[in-house]
């Protein structure tokens, strides 16, 4: 079963890039400590030479630990692919396209809160992205927009309130002042 | 097969002296290095821009991000390890033939000229279409640029891609030279050699002795940059006969794919020539031979495959409807993840060999001790990237900016830096001027290095977005603010390593006359002490001249002051001469770009 995706946000910053960001400080911090220790061992007096057979066969198990790591961190994150979001049946559909240098909503709004939006993102000129940030700034989700092509984007954004899209792909000399607004009601 | 006898290399006519390839390797380090100063200065304009300081045009913030860009990755740290590969080669028992080092020529000779046309392109004919140029951006300029300078800029990127072609062809008739081979072996057997093959079989153990361990990733990149230079060269030229024949054309889809095909191996252009210095120098200093089993045969065998097929990683958020390229982009996530392993494994490898080891913490050392925890809090963030449901939310953001200094800068610069230290008495055949500069210079660029990093990636968790002249809102001014100062300790730190380094090679203009120790100058040491004081008087009123230039204008003042600078320098006074030339140049800078700005 593939879930719908919806935005998660905490405060101002999106939840997923919040975790993110404190799995990864816990990581580091980790690795400051290992650093520390490594440093440390080569401190004091004249050390027994290391048994290589044992530091081969550790070898060996890390390399078995970071590939099964690896495996499970894939496993984990595969179902939720922007590519594997289910659409709903009632959603709304809107056609954005890009060209130097802003983005054009068919329809133009206001769209529901809690129904399902299918973004067909597409390009007149260049290699733009579409990038939807909430009412607070928090950045909810993205996707490239392609000259020519379309990207489907699907997503549900469950509070009412003005979000904000910014060109997230370098399409030019006026990339910053890429920016858009759009409306969800109740 | 039987093998060939060995042949001392002096007899086959084939061999190139030490001399000539420390020559080369030197040149290599000179150039590159001069590019980093600029690249990095370039770095700092455009960092203060965003906070605001002297708000640059958007245009030319563009203009100045491409160059920054090539310059500081292909001209600086790609060039460096390029150069500094062969020396590691050479110190390993497989030193450049004639062949390799006409190659080697030809590489230096086209980066060079590839990273001028460059700087020429962007800074003097307005190309800004960033150093990833998405086709078909450089050809809607929106009146920015012409298509004469997209021509030009595809014209040097092509030269820099046939460097790095050159490059490759140099290290493979290094490491696959037959009479180096004593136990001979055919094409593929050498090559299996140079993959470490012969560490779990015989039959690739061509040579008496076992393979270098540096030699494995450095014959791994060579040939992968082959097969992932040549479709982006036919891309550049469709680009250069696009700027002269509008009617061509190409999907920019595929563009896109093509770029990143080469777009992802040329970052480890960067990463497993710095493995192989790690491999070479730090076994060296541990005293010990490098700690390393058969697995990590195995992970580079994973890496020279999965390098060249995992570009598409970079182009996670394109999936548009009735192509494949969402299922490109699912089989590239494991195949990124896998390409882990290597660098998983090779830090296992060096901190084996550093753990517990009578290990000589010198100069060279401490940057690589320093590099490899930055390698192992870079590669974190990678893993991070690498992953589709992650990269949503990171994507195209300052993260991504954070992540990439973190791994460039302050993993592979501090392996280059620690090269040179290393590397540098052989080459020139001079001692280093002072080792207390050169342990200023690490903390300098780490600290600052950090303190440059860090905001960027709490900015790309907040959402900032990457490649903006001027970030939105007022949101992260504060962060980009506070990276400034640390922005400038790597700059001094920088200023500190050019002038050691100059020190080192003999440029006795810089010398402070009150150096010279008075036993030797007796008589002359009054009239030295009073040059100096006369030094300062004049060096101190050009720190005067510069800022009524700043301040009050005309900016010409700070022409002044620097040459007061100059006066004072030859004076010998050479601490504030040096306050007053950084401080002159500085306010120049800012004079001038702010009379050019609106």
């Amino acid at each position: 079963m593939v879930r719908p995706r919806h935005a998660g946000i905490l405060f101002s910053v999106n939840t997923k890039a919040m975790w993110i960001a404190l799995a990864y400080l816990l990581l580091v911090a980790i690795a400051l400590v290992g650093a520390f220790l490594l440093l440390r061992s080569t401190r004091g007096p004249r050390k027994p030479a290391l048994d290589s057979e044992r530091v081969e066969r550790a070898e060996n198990g890390w390399f078995v630990l970071v590939a099964v790591s690896l495996i499970v961190l894939l496993l984990v994150t595969y179902d939720s692919v922007p590519w594997r979001a289910e659409a709903q049946g009632d959603r709304q559909i809107v056609t954005v396209t890009g060209q130097q240098f802003g983005f054009t909503f068919d329809p133009p709004g206001p769209y529901r809160a809690g129904h399902q939006i299918e973004f067909r993102l597409t390009s007149k000129d260049v290699n733009h992205a579409f990038a939807l940030f909430s009412p607070r700034g928090a950045l909810i989700d993205q996707a490239q927009m392609l000259p020519g092509k379309t990207v489907r984007l699907l997503v549900t954004l469950l509070r009412p309130g003005t979000y904000s899209v910014r060109c997230f792909e370098f399409c030019g000399i006026g990339h910053a002042e890429m920016e858009a607004r759009i409306v969800v009601r109740p | 097969m039987s093998a060939p006898a060995a042949v001392p290399q002096e007899r086959t006519g084939e061999a190139v002296g030490e001399r000539q390839v420390a020559a080369l390797v030197w040149r290599y380090v000179v150039a590159s290095s001069s590019i980093f100063l600029v690249a990095g200065a370039l770095g700092g304009v455009l960092r203060q821009s965003q906070a605001h300081i002297v708000e640059l045009r958007p245009g030319v913030w563009y203009q100045v991000m491409t160059a920054h860009g090539l310059a500081a990755f292909v001209g600086w740290a790609a060039f460096a390890l390029m150069g500094v590969s062969f020396w590691v080669l050479a110190e390993c028992d497989h030193p450049l033939g004639r062949r390799g080092f006409l190659l080697a020529d030809l590489c230096w000779w086209s980066m060079v000229l590839g990273v001028c046309g460059v700087v020429v392109s962007t800074l003097a004919l307005n190309f800004g279409g960033s150093w990833v140029f998405l086709y078909p951006l450089p050809f809607h300029s929106v009146g920015q640029w012409d298509e004469f300078a997209t021509g030009a800029f595809a014209f040097s990127v092509l030269l820099c891609g046939i460097s790095i072609l050159a490059w490759c062809g140099a290290i493979l008739a290094c490491v696959l030279r037959p009479t180096t081979h004593e136990r001979g072996g055919t094409l593929i057997e050498r090559l299996g050699y140079g993959l470490g093959f012969g560490l779990v079989s015989p039959r690739f153990q061509t040579r008496r002795a076992r393979v270098p361990f540096p030699v494995i990733p450095l014959t791994v990149i060579a040939i992968d940059m082959i097969v992932a230079t040549i479709p982006f060269a036919l891309l550049l030229i469709e680009m250069i006969v696009q700027s002269i024949d509008s009617t061509v054309s190409v999907d920019p889809l595929l563009a896109k794919n093509v770029l990143w095909w080469f777009g992802h191996p040329v970052v480890y252009l960067l990463l497993f020539p710095s493995v192989a210095i790690y491999y070479h120098l730090v076994p060296r200093y541990a005293g010990r031979p490098l700690v390393a089993g058969r697995a990590i045969v195995i992970a580079w065998l994973i890496a020279v495959t999965t390098n060249m097929v995992i570009g598409a990683h970079h182009v996670y958020l394109d999936y548009p409807s009735g192509s494949f390229q969402a299922s490109i982009n699912t089989i590239t996530e494991p195949l990124t993840l896998a390409i882990v392993t290597p660098s998983a494994l090779s830090l296992y490898s060096l901190a084996m060999t550093i753990y517990r080891s009578e290990m000589q913490w010198t100069v060279p050392m401490q940057f690589l001790f320093a590099g490899l925890v930055s390698w192992l809090v870079a590669g974190m963030q990678g893993v991070i990237n690498a992953v589709i449901s992650f990269d949503v939310v990171l994507h195209n953001t300052e993260w991504i900016v954070g992540h990439f200094h973190n791994m460039a800068l302050l993993n592979m610069g501090l392996v280059i830096f620690a090269s040179i230290y290393a590397f540098l008495p052989r080459l020139t055949g001079r001692e280093w001027y002072s080792d207390t500069l050169s342990k200023w210079h690490l903390w300098l660029t780490v600290i600052g290095g950090y303190g440059s990093v860090v905001p960027w990636m709490i900015q790309g968790i907040e959402g900032a977005p990457r490649r903006w002249a001027d970030l939105p809102g007022t949101r992260y001014d504060a962060l980009t603010s506070w990276s400034l100062p640390f922005v400038a300790l790597i700059a001094i730190g920088q200023l500190l390593f050019a002038y050691n380094l100059m020190r080192s090679l003999g440029l006795t203009w810089l010398r402070p006359r009150t150096a010279i120790p008075p036993d030797d100058v007796p008589v002359g040491l009054e009239r030295e002490r009073g040059r100096d004081a006369l030094g300062g008087l004049i060096a101190g009123s050009g720190i005067g001249l510069s800022l009524v230039g700043l301040l009050v204008a005309p900016i010409e003042l700070a022409v002044a002051g620097i040459v007061a600078g100059v006066v004072g320098l030859r004076l010998g006074s050479a601490r504030t001469a040096a306050i007053t030339l950084s401080l002159g140049a500085a306010c120049l800078l800012v004079g001038v770009f702010e009379r050019i700005l609106p």
